[in-house]
């Protein structure tokens, strides 16, 4: 796994184009997205790939210097104005215990902005990088092998992406994660 | 004051006494009329007092006697008792005033008694009439007479007056008298301190004078007492005074002096040797002019002793001896004393001079008799005598012995003389052997003089030489010149080399900074596809949401993010060229400065060839300068062999002096041997001398 992070990117990019048609079937199958199909906006946290649910997502921002709060979580990073509005700051990868460090710079990261129905405040989670929107079968996941982390673990499931690597097809495997229920527990915290 | 001096002690004293008794008498007197003074004006006081009482008394009665006669009017009942008490008061007055005028007073006193004697009469008289006057009942009368101004109450009041003024007297007399009293107790008390401290000190000045006049000679005698006891008869008091001390002074003077006058005379006589004295004793307890007598006897008869046995030696007579039965004590062992030295002086003598006899007859073993005991000086004596003989005996033998030694030593020279003869016969062979070495000697130095030529000859060789050599040496500084000027012209180029590739570098750094920018464009390129990447992200969420409505912008956003994909690629791709560009560049440039590096390194390198160079020329310079030096050196080789050849030329004259000098000792050691017999003949003579001697001295007996 020693691939620099353009790399990964690229394989993401070809992957996008791949999932081109699987989009587009995504359109079809729009009524019955709740049985049939799973949109998802992909992103990094260290070296795993992650995943949402793409209709908890508002928008993705770039990175922008962050006012730390006092007397709050560790993985509370802070606040950001966004347009005029107070956005809290979640570190995932401090809420989720991952505790490899990233070896680009802060500046280089991502805010993925939580839709407001699901939170009292405006959220946004600090990511690695984000990789792509796409749209998964519900064959691709596997919703079962991931239970023995429990509910802490807020996993809804992994998803396996089919990706083309040198002629050879090979799975790829993205963590998907409940960041409703994870969101609840910092509202209850 | 002698004359107190003269006086007795005893008298002495009793003035002294008698002049402290007077002073005293003088003070006390002083003092007993300063009493009796005081005293009599306390007599006087009294008096004064006692007039003042009566005065008093009589004051009181008058003015009773006023009371008494306004009672007599008034009460009649009391008339008789009355008169009585006026009566009685009549009777006091006159009895005080009677004693009063018993009392000494003064002439105002007695005028103011007068007048009131006179007052008084008439008060009695008018007081009498007013008794009467009232008796007759005469009230009018009565009245009158004790009106103001009427003769009784005048009279009355004029007495009064005289007795006050009386009584006034007597308290100034008794306050001047107080007055008087006062000074006088002042003037005696300051005459009885001066008269006390004159006492005083005439007391102490007549102690003082008296007891220094008294111990002062005693002092003085007491120390010629002490003077006469150590012997010294000279000193004399001379105290010129008449009392005790006087005579006891003059008497010890004259003791002292006749002391001094006779014995102490005749016994420096004595001393002296003056034995004419005769003394006569002075009464016949006398016990020391006897004593001196009896001694100068004594010391005539040893003198005249003394002379004969003297007198006896001095004429040769050694067998006379003194008489000792004349004397005594120590005068005795003086004449035995006497006899013993002659015993003493005698008997060596005679010894010596038959011992010396023995000597004179050529006998020198005779030897001082030794049953003669010899003691003191006479060891000496004897010794002497004896030592005669011994080193006489000795010196003889050692002459004989020196007389043998030297008729061996005599023999000794002639075989000396002999061996002389035969070296000077050695020496005149030696000589002619000097004459032909010096010959060979002179051969030799021929020899050197050859030599010296062929030394010459190879100087001269070394000049020449010297001469090519500077030749060479200024061939090899054209070349080096030559060498030097190349040098320059290289490092010229050099330096063109350096100028050129500061032009290639400063082409390079421009290069750089052009790749610099390319490179700062190739990351904006990145960022705006970052950022379109974004953009093209948040269109595919957009369209998502926006379900079946967004699905065709949905394509385009998915389009729009590989467009954006591939631009970040090529961007990389550019990025990663300019990298590698950059890297050339930069060893483009490493490359530049080692060349610079290499050209500074050639300069460096001309810049020491250079010196080389510089230091060929030096070199040579100095090459040529020895090489001068070198052929002056040979000029001044070739002056000194000229010098060698001159001394050897000279070592050739002296070796033919040699020759001719060794051909001289030859002849001198045959004259030589001509001296030699002569001294073989002196020694044969020798011989006979020594043979004489020994005859002569085998005379001795030793």
């Amino acid at each position: 796994m020693t691939k620099t992070a353009g790399e990964k990117e690229e394989k993401a990019a070809s992957a996008g184009q791949d999932l081109t048609p699987p989009v587009e079937k995504a359109g079809k199958n729009q009524a019955s997205r709740q049985s049939g199909n799973l949109q998802v906006v992909e992103f990094l946290l260290g070296k795993e790939h992650y995943a949402v649910d793409l209709f908890d997502v508002r928008e993705v921002v770039e990175y922008t210097s962050i006012t730390q709060l006092p007397n709050t979580p560790s993985y509370m990073k802070g606040i950001i104005d966004l347009r005029g509005e107070i956005t809290t700051i979640i570190d995932l990868k401090e809420r989720l215990n991952i505790l490899e460090k990233t070896e680009q710079p802060i500046e280089n990261s991502r805010i993925i902005v939580l839709d407001e129905k699901i939170t009292k405040a405006k959220t946004g989670i600090l990511v690695d990088d984000v990789l792509a929107v796409s749209t998964f079968e519900r064959s691709d996941i596997d919703s079962t092998s991931a239970s023995g982390g429990g509910e802490d673990a807020a996993i809804n499931g992994i998803i396996k992406k089919k990706i083309k690597e040198k002629e050879h097809e090979k799975n790829e495997l993205i963590i998907w994660i409940d960041i409703r229920h994870l969101l609840v527990d910092i509202g209850q915290g | 004051m002698s004359f107190i001096d003269d006086m007795k002690i005893g008298k002495k004293l009793m003035g002294g006494f008698l002049i402290v008794l007077l002073i005293l008498v003088v003070v006390a007197g002083i003092g007993y009329v300063n009493l009796m003074d005081a005293k009599a004006r306390q007599d006087v006081l009294y008096q004064k007092m006692q007039g003042a009482e009566n005065l008093a008394l009589t004051n009181a009665a008058l003015e009773k006697m006023r009371g008494d006669i306004y009672r007599y009017i008034a009460v009649p009942a009391d008339r008789k008792a009355t008169s009585d008490s006026l009566k009685a008061q009549v009777a006091i007055i006159n009895d005080n005033m009677k004693e009063f005028r018993s009392r000494p007073l003064s002439d105002a006193d007695e005028a103011t008694l007068a007048r009131f004697d006179k007052a008084w009469a008439l008060m009695q008289t008018e007081y009498t009439k007013l008794e009467q006057m009232t008796d007759a009942g005469n009230t009018a009368g009565v009245d009158a007479g004790l009106a103001a101004g009427s003769p009784a109450v005048t009279a009355r009041a004029e007495c009064i007056a005289a007795e006050k003024e009386l009584v006034s007297s007597a308290f100034t007399t008794a306050a001047e008298l107080d007055k008087t009293s006062s000074a006088a107790a002042a003037s005696a008390s300051m005459m009885m301190i001066a008269a006390t401290l004159i006492a005083v000190i005439a007391g102490l000045g007549i102690a003082v004078y008296l007891s220094k006049s008294i111990t002062g000679p005693i002092d003085m005698v007491a120390n010629n007492l002490k003077e006469l006891k150590k012997g010294h008869l000279s000193v004399r008091l001379n105290l010129n005074r008449k009392d005790e001390i006087g005579d006891m002074a003059k008497t010890m003077d004259t003791y002292a002096a006749g002391q001094q006058k006779w014995v102490l005379g005749t016994m420096q006589k004595i001393a002296e040797g003056d034995l004419s004295t005769q003394l006569k004793a002075a009464d016949a307890q006398d016990e020391v002019v006897p004593a001196l007598q009896t001694t100068i006897d004594s010391i005539r008869a040893l003198i005249a002793e003394a002379n004969m046995l003297s007198k006896a030696a001095v004429a040769g007579n050694f067998q006379t001896r003194g008489n000792t039965g004349k004397f005594k004590g120590g005068y005795k062992e003086v004449i035995q004393g006497v006899n013993e030295t002659l015993d003493a002086v005698s008997t060596p003598v005679v010894a010596a001079m038959q011992t010396c006899n023995e000597y004179a007859k050529g006998n020198f073993t005779a030897r001082f008799d030794e049953k003669i005991v010899a003691r003191g000086d006479v060891i000496g004596f004897k010794e002497s005598i004896n030592n005669i003989g011994i080193q006489v005996s000795k010196a003889l033998q050692t002459v004989n012995q020196q007389v043998g030694d030297l008729a061996a030593s005599a023999e000794e020279a002639n075989a000396s003389v002999e061996e002389v003869s035969a070296g000077s016969a050695q020496v005149a062979k030696n000589a002619s052997g000097v004459s032909v070495n010096a010959e060979k000697a002179t051969a030799g130095v021929e020899q050197v003089q050859k030599a010296m030529e062929d030394l010459s000859r190879t100087i001269q060789d070394v000049a020449t030489k010297s001469e090519l050599v500077a030749k060479i040496v200024q061939d090899t500084t054209n070349f080096s010149k030559e060498g030097m000027e190349l040098a320059q012209k290289t490092e010229q180029g050099m330096q063109g080399i350096t100028k050129s590739s500061n032009d290639v570098n400063q082409i390079i750094l421009e290069i750089k900074s052009q790749m610099d920018k390319i490179s700062e464009i190739v990351n904006l390129i990145t960022d705006l596809a970052n950022q379109t990447n974004l953009l093209a992200l948040n269109a595919a969420i957009e369209a998502a949401r926006a379900g079946d409505a967004g699905r065709g912008f949905a394509v385009v956003a998915t389009e729009v993010k590989s467009l954006a994909v591939e631009s970040r690629t090529s961007a990389e791709r550019i990025s990663e060229m300019i990298a590698s560009l950059q890297k050339q560049t930069l060893d483009a440039v490493d490359a530049v400065s080692a060349s610079n590096t290499g050209v500074k390194e050639g300069s460096e390198a001309l810049h020491e060839t250079l010196a080389s160079f510089n230091k060929i020329v030096s070199s040579i310079d100095k090459i040529s300068q020895n090489m001068s030096e070198v052929a002056a050196a040979a000029e001044e080789q070739a002056a000194s062999v000229e010098e060698v050849t001159a001394s050897v030329n000279e070592v050739g004259g002296l070796m033919q002096a040699t020759t001719r000098e060794a051909t001289d000792a030859a002849a001198a050691s045959q004259e030589s041997s001509a001296a030699i017999d002569q001294i073989t003949k002196v020694v044969a003579n020798v011989n006979t001398i020594v043979d004489r001697v020994t005859k002569e001295v085998s005379k001795f007996r030793v």
